[in-house]
């Protein structure tokens, strides 16, 4: 299992569009990701329990990604949520 | 915070198992509701049709349901909702929620209330097979008022999941 704490850089936030993006590359990988804000953790291939966190711009999170491509779903899910980090 | 469901019924912008040829007709009849109610300009419309035909499906957010949206900018004038029923449900271009019977038009007046009201509680109502269930049966505005009602205090008593 591989997590990352991180702060939501995109400036949207993760509200429809861009959370329809980030279940989209979930969906894309093998590996079972969840979402953590606060106290509440939601599978990152649901759409509207990712919406119902209502994750704004500054918000700290956890992602974390348990399955045999969990290190390119962690790096690729850091990517959509803080746009030019990493390479 | 204000309420999804208080806004709706007192804007009055219900319409119950209504008929829309297309998806572009249906977004029309719901987005004119806004235009009518002083919730949004004109312009709001189309550029919820422009949003669809450049950025795809992405506002269909379950099976059966979209939540037809663009930005403050596009000319929103106060938060606000329109809940839109469908006789015949209309495809959207969304394989996987595909055909979309109730619409669930949205406009919030800046980013804020985007994201702390409108997103969470529209995607609470969503989650819940029950209300939805409920929403699709409604055959008055009355009955789908009710059925709105007895959602907002499910939320409000936090019996949702």
């Amino acid at each position: 299992m591989r997590e990352s704490t991180l702060e939501v850089l995109n400036e949207e936030g993760l509200h429809t569009r861009p959370a329809h993006e980030f279940v989209k590359s979930v969906k894309q990988f093998e590996s079972t990701v969840t979402l953590q804000k606060g106290d509440t953790e939601v599978p990152g291939k649901s759409l509207l329990k990712i919406m119902k966190l209502g994750v704004v711009t500054g918000d700290t999170i956890t992602l974390r990604c348990d399955g045999p491509d969990e290190d390119a779903a962690l790096a690729a899910l850091v990517q959509l949520i803080q746009p030019g980090s990493g390479t | 915070m204000a309420s999804f469901v208080e806004r709706l019924i007192s804007s009055g912008t219900i319409l119950v198992q209504h008929h829309a040829s297309d998806w572009e007709e249906a977004i029309h009849i719901g987005g004119t509701m806004m235009v009518d109610a002083g919730l949004a300009e004109e312009r709001y419309i189309q550029a919820i049709i422009d949003n669809h035909r450049t950025i795809g499906p992405y506002f269909v957010i379950a099976p059966g349901i979209a939540m037809p949206h663009a930005k403050p900018e596009n000319g929103v004038i106060q938060t606000g909702y329109v809940l839109m029923t469908l006789d015949e449900p209309v495809k959207f271009g969304d394989e996987e929620n595909d055909p979309v019977d109730i619409l669930i038009f949205a406009g919030a007046i800046n980013r804020e209330e985007h994201n702390s009201e409108v997103i969470p509680q529209i995607a609470e109502l969503c989650d819940s097979d029950a209300h939805i269930a409920a929403l699709r049966q409604s055959r008055t505005r009355q009955e789908m008022e009710e059925a709105l009602q007895r959602f907002e205090a499910a939320l409000i008593a936090g019996e949702l999941d």
